[in-house]
């Protein structure tokens, strides 16, 4: 609660002491927006702020746990690197520990979903078609009309469609707008987006390195219906994000073969 | 996969092009939005394989699946009644139910691994019906989309039968009020009772099929027994974080079926 009290201080501290600029510096973003928009991009990033564990207490269950989760409960407080890249129809989305990669590929209609075991520099991929193998799901283009395009988990979704203008978001998902934009020194400046929920906010802010994104961190509370608050942060360190989609990720990997069901 | 696209996209704009005089909906439309409004009625449909049942009457709903194999038999996966909703589990020995009482659902006391809020979705009335009835208790549209509206009527083919369709079109919104998409629900009837229902997704000019579900009944005739169980199962309280969940203790708080009431 005090390292939620804090960030939000800060977040609050960093838009009051903001000098501004014109709103011409929102062109920063633009460009990613384009990229985003176009489906022409690789970005690639570190979540340095892991995600919030996923169970809603600290207890350790002492029986057996209750079978498969899709996100394995080791690695919910690590870190992880991501790669999202975009080329027209198709689109690619890995999550990636030291010992672990989770792996989404969007050919057209067909999305491949496979996980990968790292043990030094081999991988060994697997999916629930087998190891070795991957059966093809179809695309579901209707959730992304209805909830929003997914760009990787959650938390790097939001963050990414933070940049989107409002005709590029469905109507319900949260609205967010661009503030101010300002220099930080060393040459680092930022541009921040907002949005007022109900019982709360949420705050964006791009960082960049001349016109290189290089970072995005964000901070959001809600008071829930009974008081009690529900806060999140997310910081990415983006390692690359440019307008030209990395090919060699759009096809699988060896080590992995796509199969069919027999008819 | 891409052919049957094709076949749909074609025959979905047939479908929208060659509207008969009369456009008007079938008359059991209306006794369908009757059925679901006055809380009486068994829905059995199909889709991917796999066997559904969703039936209500007397306040208490059930949500049943079946395999598609002659061997698969019928589980009640979700119960609603007296404000507690029931959940299937085994222990590939016994079947039985969690209950969680209605108002500590959404609780972030709940076993996240539990997944309490998929059973809010089992007793759904399916999204492909929800021109019937949109405002189901346990139905969970997105904020994008709007409520489906009659488009229009027709003949349709699909796998070499005609059916009469009658469509509806429920916009999807961005935050900007432009219209991004359309999903197009296409309901065919056959001697004027609902038979299949097609979902397609319109957007950018394109015709996406989304799912195809076929109906076998929905009627306001419940069958009798439909509710009940052939042999008592057991009743465990959902786990909330408490000393008995830790230790996997199971507290029995009911049962169903059997000679109790």
């Amino acid at each position: 609660m005090n390292m939620k009290k804090l960030f939000l201080a800060a977040a609050a501290g960093a838009f009051l002491m903001t000098s501004a600029l014109p709103s011409a510096s929102a062109a920063r973003t633009d460009a990613y927006r384009d990229m985003l928009v176009k489906h022409s991009c690789t970005v690639k990033y570190e979540n340095i702020t892991p995600a919030e564990r996923i169970h809603n207490r600290d207890k350790v269950s002492l029986t057996e746990s209750y079978g498969k989760m899709t996100t394995p409960e080791l690695y919910t407080n690590q870190s992880y690197k991501g790669v999202l890249v975009l080329s027209g129809d198709d689109k690619y989305v890995e999550v990636r520990y030291p010992e672990y990669v989770r792996c989404e590929l969007t050919k057209g209609d067909d999305v491949y979903r496979y996980q990968g075991d790292i043990k030094k520099n081999s991988v060994k991929y697997h999916s629930d078609a087998g190891n070795g193998k991957v059966k093809a799901d179809k695309a579901d283009q209707e959730s992304q009309l209805l909830y929003g395009e997914n760009f990787g988990p959650t938390e790097v979704s939001q963050l990414l469609s933070v940049m989107l203008k409002p005709e590029q978001k469905p109507a319900g998902t949260a609205y967010y707008y661009y503030v101010n934009g300002g220099a930080l020194g060393n040459g680092m400046t930022y541009e921040d987006y907002r949005a007022d929920f109900d019982n709360g906010l949420g705050a964006v802010r791009y960082y960049f390195q001349g016109n290189q994104l290089v970072k995005i961190a964000a901070a959001r509370y809600q008071h829930r219906a009974d008081g009690s608050l529900d806060g999140q942060k997310c910081i990415l360190k983006i390692d690359e994000f440019s307008a030209t989609p990395e090919e060699s990720y759009l096809n699988l990997p060896a080590g992995i073969k796509a199969v069919t069901d027999k008819k | 996969m891409k052919k049957k696209g094709i076949l749909v996209a074609a025959a979905a704009l047939g479908c929208l092009l060659s509207s008969t005089a009369a456009a008007a909906e079938q008359p059991a439309a209306q006794s369908y939005r009757t059925m679901f409004q006055q809380g009486t009625f068994y829905l059995e449909y199909q889709r991917d394989n796999m066997n559904y049942v969703l039936q209500e009457q007397s306040g208490e709903r059930q949500a049943k699946s079946k395999g598609s194999s002659k061997k698969d038999r019928w589980q009640t996966d979700a119960i609603f009644k007296n404000q507690a909703f029931y959940k299937y589990d085994t222990d590939d020995k016994n079947s039985y139910f969690f209950r969680l009482p209605a108002e500590k659902m959404g609780s972030p006391l709940l076993n996240t691994t539990e997944h309490w809020e998929a059973v809010k979705s089992k007793l759904a009335v399916p999204d492909e019906l929800s021109a019937f009835d949109w405002t189901d208790k346990f139905s969970a549209h997105a904020a994008s989309q709007k409520q489906p509206t009659y488009a229009g009527s027709s003949q349709r083919t699909v796998d070499g039968v005609t059916y009469d369709c009658d469509q509806y079109l429920s916009e999807i919104h961005t935050q900007a009020d432009t219209v991004s998409g359309k999903i197009a629900y296409n309901m065919l009837y056959q001697n004027g009772k609902l038979v299949k229902v097609q979902e397609i997704l319109l957007v950018q000019g394109k015709e996406v099929p989304v799912d195809t579900v076929n109906i076998v009944q929905l009627t306001d005739q419940i069958p009798q027994g439909s509710f009940d169980f052939s042999k008592p199962v057991k009743v465990y309280a959902a786990g909330q974080g408490d000393i008995n969940e830790l230790l996997g203790n199971k507290v029995q708080v009911e049962e169903l079926g059997g000679t109790k009431k």
